[in-house]
């Protein structure tokens, strides 16, 4: 009965209760929008870092010649790695390998700095399912509409894979060739020239200075033993595992007899001061998981959530004095018939209930119109595929485009809360009715 | 309208607005928070950008910079979002641009600038070990020399493990290399080699210098961002350049001065940057012991020990001991067992210990890797990826005022614009005389700077034509003329004229009256185009690059949210309003009926409003000024470096000016007056027949 009031109630608030309900709807979406810009960000990061630069677990590590000398990313005697690796690690989808470097690579009319991934193509699942060669006019002036070249060519010597970015400032297309020369620590450089076989479409930021090679190379510029890797990249059959698996290689390969790094949740690149300070020599291992290698962009994701954060806290407030107001007027509206009600014997608890309920009400129906456009308009932004128009935000967010990812579990909360919201707000107005005495409540209208 | 109609039309109004109590304060409650965001937050954004401005104009970009208008990248002093190497074209002659700078009349100084990435090396322990030794025979002081010999066999030790130990991880050519290396290395290590040097020193030093020194590298090489600038401009128009130690570079000499920031946060030895880092926390009131960062921080700096045990000579590290064990009032340990007890640092004696390893220990340490006075190795890597060196003087540290803890301040050294352009790979005229000499000795070709490139170094289209003039730009002749180099660069001289004539890649520009910096940008674009120069003039914000760009994006979200919170307030006025409308019909039906116009029933809706607005407006701006006023008192203290940045120094004292109060009062009547439009049509329709039928 009390719900069926309450409904009556709201729709004969008419306008009012309308406008309320868009406020509410809108600030419901508004949210959801926000939510799924941020989940799209995540979604993007994670994408990029796995497909580029980590597996959800990592083993690298360093070694040192001495304790004064600077240490080079790299995991010697690897076979015997890999072994307890491979056997230790729970529900692995796919393990590879990469060798890392830095270095100069210089075209004819233009040179830049990247970070070197050598990699074995013909072992990289992901790679070649998520990086997609760009159409040759994405960084060729007059260049055809097609994309040019294969990723796959990889396993032929002396080749290189850019992204359409690096090939535009370097101003190369498939087949040119390209000089990549290192520096070592020690101060002597070393250089390759290299066939680029595959320019592909861009990944945000982190593509900016990634290139890939065959290990080949990597192992000839830097002099190093084949046995040996930059990193084991770890993919599980559930990301949220990470953690877990990675402290699990810790203990094993600990027992197992190796030197294992303290746990520091910062890229590789970012160590080599670390380490380099360090009183040790010989050979460290370094465990990280996915998000500590882009542990440097996860801010982006932090200020977004508190920019969020702020702003419904300070709609909700609004929401909430709106929420106030609309059903203080609704009460003192509906005085005589509060007072007929209570007349006719309805209890203080029953009138509380009812006006609790219909502000209930009115916030569930809102925010679920606001959730479902807002739902709508997001999946169809995130088809679209809207470019994103400037390209130092393309760099942060991590994507061309503009993504968005609704998250179910976002959905019910926003849906919950608000409901919570309403009810609560409407505790005063509610009490404030109950407590009116029938008899004065009929006499006031008279 | 006449006064007393609009004295009625006030007094219904404000009746109205009491009448309705809960409904005022709560539109009223909005209206007052709108205008103390927009007041509060608009003043607190521009003091912001007025205080970074400071930073950036005062310290390394000038009120204006110009640069290529054809470059591929866009200026950013501070960095760009890309980690690849921004590349901003480059200004083939500075003089040119001077010239026509100069003849604006607000212009107060033009002051050329690049920005490179080098390293920086001093040259191996075991290189100034042997020049050491190779000075002390010159001079036949053989005694000098004998008595270095134990630390040459020690470093030689060191390299022998150093080099076995690469060969386990070495493969193809560069592991026959490492077996030549240790094989020399060894051989110096023999009995018979020091026995040898007895009787030969000075060939055997050579056998050092030649097959061994090679093996030790370059010693400890440190990154480095430098702008090269004709300093002694610099110096004397960025007013917030300060030497900190040492002295500036004298005018017509080559040198580079150290950011002290970058050398108290990169270079200086590793315990004495944890003992800082620890000691900085606890001025803060941070603890070690429960925090994971500060905890691992101690547990490194005790490892310190080895490492600067070895950096000690015999001498020091017999007046360290009993200085230690007084401290520790231990007696019967190791030096290096000693030195690891003293840096086991906790809450309790963070304090003592960080005063003590100041005064006791560092006069006995190289805290950073080069002293004043030292000559450094520069090398840089040229636009078409070729390594350049030169050899310059470090002739101090330097800070820029107020931002001595940023890090920001930090990110660049400073080097004269000569050696610049000879790591840039653009010559100087001696080197230009000294390749024209090599040139005509070896019958070399001229080739075109476009070409040189493939010309000098082969590629699909090489034929080897001669074409155009050199031009005296660029040289990649590296091999031919780096020893050289090397040798005279640190001590050649040159004029205020090689400046001006030279390339530069970009010119930051300082004004007299900074409040024209628009009109100046306007001026200096139309003189450069009329000069047929083909260049690009750029305000601070534009030119600092991520920082200018992360600042607009704070105040592109501010909007935002402004935009949003304001949106959803209007429906709620909008809401509330029209709520208070409807209850009213039967009173406004009375007014309708006893002769009330539409026209007094608007203007008596729409007084209520602005009186509202008014009342509530003005306690929004009121809240927002004291806040302002409190903050602008007492400051806002900087929390971490990048803080420090943007306040250009460890508080901000923010300011607000009428605008502000202007803006938050005029979009809160805008915002109000448009939540009104609705129920004042709502209002007007009242029919007078609605005050009898609402009484039924």
């Amino acid at each position: 009965m009390y719900t069926r009031i309450a409904i009556r109630n709201l729709r004969q608030g008419g306008k009012r209760t309308w406008l309320l309900g868009l406020a509410l709807s809108a600030v419901s979406g508004l949210l959801i929008f926000l939510l799924s810009l941020s989940n799209g960000v995540y979604s993007s990061m994670v994408s990029a870092a796995t497909t580029l630069s980590a597996g959800h677990v990592n083993v690298s590590g360093f070694f040192k010649s001495s304790s004064g000398a600077s240490g080079a990313p790299i995991v010697t005697k690897v076979d015997d790695v890999r072994q307890v690796v491979l056997d230790n690690t729970p529900n692995l989808r796919a393990a590879i390998e990469r060798h890392r470097g830095w270095a100069k690579v210089v075209s004819d009319t233009g040179s830049m700095w990247a970070g070197l991934y050598g990699i074995d193509i013909d072992n990289e699942p992901f790679l070649k399912e998520k990086l997609m060669v760009a159409p040759e006019n994405e960084y060729v002036d007059g260049g055809r509409a097609i994309p040019v070249g294969q990723l796959a060519d990889l396993n032929r010597p002396d080749t290189i894979a850019l992204f359409a970015m690096q090939a535009k400032r370097l101003e190369v297309k498939v087949g040119d060739r390209l000089t990549v020369r290192t520096e070592t620590l020690r101060g002597t450089s070393n250089t390759v020239d290299l066939t680029v076989v595959a320019i592909m479409q861009d990944l945000g930021m982190m593509s900016s200075w990634n290139v890939f090679m065959p290990t080949k190379n990597i192992l000839d510029l830097y002099g190093l033993d084949p046995n040996s890797t930059g990193a084991m990249m770890l993919y599980l059959e559930d990301i949220d595992q990470a953690h877990a698996t990675m402290e699990g290689l810790r203990t094993v390969l600990t027992e197992a007899g190796y030197s294992v790094m303290e746990h520091d949740p910062r890229p590789f690149f970012m160590k080599f001061e670390t380490v380099t300070g360090q009183d040790w020599a010989g050979q460290k291992l370094d465990l990280t998981v996915w998000s500590d290698e882009v542990s440097f962009m996860t801010w982006v994701l932090k200020a977004i959530d508190g920019v969020s954060f702020l702003l419904i806290c300070v709609l909700a407030g609004i929401i909430v004095l709106g929420i106030i107001n609309a059903l203080w007027i609704a009460v003192r509206e509906r005085t005589r018939e509060i007072g007929t009600l209570r007349a006719i014997g309805m209890q203080q608890k029953g009138i509380l209930s009812m006006i609790m309920l219909e502000a209930a009400i009115l916030g569930f129906l809102a925010t679920a119109l606001g959730c479902t456009v807002s739902v709508l308009l997001v999946s169809l932004l995130d088809a679209s595929m809207i470019e994103i128009p400037v390209e130092a935000v393309q760099a942060i967010l991590m994507s061309k485009h503009f993504r968005f990812v609704v998250q179910w579990s976002d959905v019910s909360v926003t849906l919950f809360g608000f409901t919570l919201l309403c009810t609560l707000a409407s505790i005063w107005p509610a009490i404030r009715a109950a407590r009116m005495r029938p008899i004065s409540a009929i006499q006031l209208t008279e | 309208m006449r006064s007393a109609t609009l004295g009625l039309i006030l007094k219904l109004a404000a009746r109205s607005l009491w009448a309705h109590r809960i409904k005022s304060a709560i539109v009223g409650s909005l209206m007052t928070f709108g205008t103390l965001l927009v007041v509060f937050g608009t003043a607190m954004l521009d003091s912001v950008e007025t205080a970074m401005s400071n930073s950036i104009i005062h310290s390394l970009a000038g009120h204006l910079q110009v640069y290529d208008a054809n470059a591929r990248d866009e200026l950013a002093i501070y960095g760009g979002t890309a980690m690849s190497g921004l590349d901003y074209g480059e200004i083939p002659s500075f003089a040119a641009v001077k010239k026509v700078a100069e003849r604006i009349d607000n212009v107060k100084a033009v002051v050329p600038m690049g920005i490179n990435v080098a390293n920086m090396t001093r040259g191996s322990e075991l290189d100034l070990a042997f020049s050491k030794m190779r000075r002390a025979y010159r001079d036949q002081k053989a005694e000098e020399a004998k008595a270095l010999i134990p630390k040459v066999k020690r470093l030689l030790a060191l390299l022998d493990a150093d080099i076995d130990a690469r060969t386990k991880v070495a493969g193809g050519d560069h592991l026959q290399e490492l077996k030549g290396q240790l094989t020399a290395v060894r051989k110096a290590r023999s009995d018979e080699f020091w026995a040898q040097f007895q009787r030969t020193p000075l060939e055997s030093l050579e056998y050092l210098d030649t097959q061994v020194a090679p093996a030790g590298g370059d010693g400890r090489l440190m990154y480095l961002r430098y702008v090269g600038t004709d300093l002694s401009a610099f110096t004397k128009h960025f007013d917030r350049f300060q030497i900190v130690r040492g002295e500036t570079v004298p005018e017509g000499t080559r040198g580079i001065l150290i950011n002290q920031k970058f050398a108290d946060r990169r270079l200086k030895i590793l315990a004495a940057r944890l003992l800082d880092s620890l000691e900085k926390s606890r001025l803060e009131d941070v603890l070690i012991a429960g925090n994971a960062e500060l905890e691992s921080k101690a547990r490194r700096l005790k490892t310190q020990s080895g490492s600067i045990s070895i950096m000690l000579s015999p001498k020091s590290i017999a007046a360290l001991k009993p200085a230690l064990n007084t401290i520790l009032d231990q007696d019967n340990e190791t030096f290096p067992e000693l030195l690891a007890a003293f840096l086991s640092i906790d809450d309790s004696n963070l304090k003592e210990r960080h005063r003590q390893f100041y005064d006791i220990l560092a006069p006995h340490l190289d805290l950073y890797p080069f002293k004043i006075g030292d000559i450094v190795t520069i090398r840089a890597w040229t636009k078409s990826g070729y390594s350049r060196a030169a050899n310059v003087k470090v002739f101090g540290t330097f800070s820029f005022k107020g931002l001595e803890r940023s890090d920001l301040s930090g990110a660049a050294n400073l080097i004269d614009m000569m050696t610049f352009r000879e790591l840039y790979g653009q010559m100087s005229s001696a080197q230009r005389a000294e390749l024209g000499a090599i040139k005509s000795e070896a019958k070399a070709k001229t080739v075109s700077r476009a070409r040189a490139e493939t010309d000098l170094f082969g590629g699909p289209e090489s034929d080897g034509s001669a074409s155009d003039d050199f031009g005296g730009a660029f040289s990649e002749f590296e091999g031919l003329t780096l020893k050289r180099t090397k040798r005279q660069a640190a001590q050649q001289t040159y004029s205020q004229t090689d400046i001006d004539q030279g390339l530069t890649l970009s010119t930051a520009i300082l004004l007299k009256d900074e409040s024209l910096v628009d009109v100046t940008k306007a001026k200096l674009d139309a003189a450069f185009k009329n000069a047929g120069l083909e260049l690009k003039v750029v305000d601070w914000q534009q030119a600092s690059g991520i920082i200018g760009q992360l600042f607009q994006l704070v105040r592109a979200v501010l909007y935002f949210a402004i935009f949003i919170i304001f949106a959803v307030a209007l429906v709620i006025i909008n809401n509330s309003m029209l709520m208070a409308t409807l209850e009213r019909v039967r009173e406004i039906g009375t007014m309708r009926a006893i002769g009330a116009q539409r026209g007094l029933v608007l203007s008596m809706l729409v007084s209520e409003t602005f009186m509202l607005c008014l009342v509530a407006g003005g306690c929004g701006a009121i809240l927002g000024i004291s806040l302002m006023s409190w903050f602008r008192h007492h400051g806002i203290p900087a929390i971490n470096e990048m803080m420090m940045f943007m306040f250009s120094g460890p508080r901000l004292f923010p300011d607000y000016s009428a605008h502000h109060i202007g803006a938050g009062v005029s979009i809160i009547l805008l915002v109000s007056l448009l939540a009104t439009i609705w129920p004042a049509r709502v209002a007007t329709r009242v029919p007078p027949i609605e005050a009898m039928r609402s009484a039924d």
